[in-house]
């Protein structure tokens, strides 16, 4: 037991402090935000932390109508993960979206996330909605709710493991002058690309969300929701 | 069908069919599953090129069509990074 401890991958360790540093910084933001004091104006970062929440779930609530409390949390911390995952080669670390075993646990979890949104929003007529135009075509159906498993683990892997792959070739090149060309690249391939790849996966799991929810569900979410949003 | 490939082209370029030989050919062939970006370019540009008519024609809604620019560039961009993925499993061998 011990033994296979010791010998798991480095990328691994990786995440596992990744997932320990948001855990840590949740738990302490939220402590921070329940014992805020009405009067006392709250300190930047708390501040930061709680407009950030803020402007996402406004967001959430333009693509998902009134499911959107179930919707939030999960897809902000996939955001979380995934941004600071794609970051850490920056700080000489062993990036975990480098590798298809992180990412396909990704998209998994984008997918669970994206066919419980449909249960929570129709209940169990969201199974009728598989045999929609006619019964027919339900294993097209299942396949097409499959496929995107493996095209977004793919577009992740692909994207982070080719930036990789050019900044060891950059490396190998320019020998010493690396240090003058290095962090340039590294802020093009790691920071740039990392960021942009962590708005994607997350977009797609909310848009693919978002196909999933009742109609009428979001019609009255917009009646109820708008008159509040123009006064604010 | 290799065989047959071989009978051809071996005469041509002189090689000898050395333990070598095959992992040369997997590398022409990781150098032409790349070639699936020249579609996956021409797709992105136009997304692009559609995103700043777009913007000249409606200013204030820049945000919204930077984010459906990105949205639809990544989705079209899966199809490169297929390649890319075969061109990675060829070389590996």
């Amino acid at each position: 037991m011990l033994d296979y401890i010791m010998n798991l991958p480095v990328y691994f360790w990786t995440s596992l402090g990744i997932m320990a540093l948001i855990a840590v910084v949740a738990v302490v933001a939220g402590n921070r935000i329940a014992r805020l004091d009405v009067k006392a104006p709250p300190t930047r970062a708390t501040a930061a932390v709680l407009s950030l929440v803020d402007g996402y779930n406004g967001m959430i609530k333009g693509y998902i109508g009134k499911t959107w409390r179930y919707v939030a949390p999960l897809t902000l911390t996939l955001a979380v993960y995934v941004l600071l995952s794609n970051i850490s080669g920056v700080f000489a670390l062993d990036t975990p979206t480098k590798y298809t075993t992180v990412t396909f646990s990704l998209s998994i979890a984008s997918f669970i996330i994206v066919q419980t949104t449909g249960f929570v929003s129709q209940g169990f007529r969201y199974l009728k909605g598989l045999f929609e135009p006619f019964p027919l075509l339900f294993p097209l159906n299942v396949v097409s709710e499959l496929t995107p498993i493996l095209s977004m683990s793919l577009r992740l892997f692909g994207n982070i493991a080719s930036g990789s792959v050019f900044l060891l070739l950059v490396y190998r090149l320019t020998g010493w002058l690396s240090l003058l060309v290095a962090p340039p690249m590294h802020l093009i391939f790691d920071i740039g690309f990392g960021a942009i790849q962590a708005l994607v996966l997350v977009l797609l799991t909310i848009v693919f969300a978002s196909t999933k929810v009742s109609e009428d569900d979001f019609v009255e979410d917009m009646k109820t929701t708008l008159p509040k949003g123009e006064q604010s | 069908m290799i065989q047959f490939i071989n009978s051809i082209i071996m005469p041509v370029l002189d090689v000898v069919p050395n333990e070598f030989y095959a992992s040369a050919w997997a590398y022409v062939g990781a150098g032409i599953a790349v070639f699936t970006g020249v579609g996956t370019g021409i797709g992105q540009g136009i997304a692009a090129s559609k995103a700043v008519e777009a913007v000249g024609r409606q200013p204030e809604a820049q945000g919204k069509i930077m984010t459906t620019m990105i949205l639809g560039q990544a989705v079209a961009e899966t199809t490169g990074l297929y390649g890319l993925l075969i061109a990675f499993i060829l070389i590996s061998r």
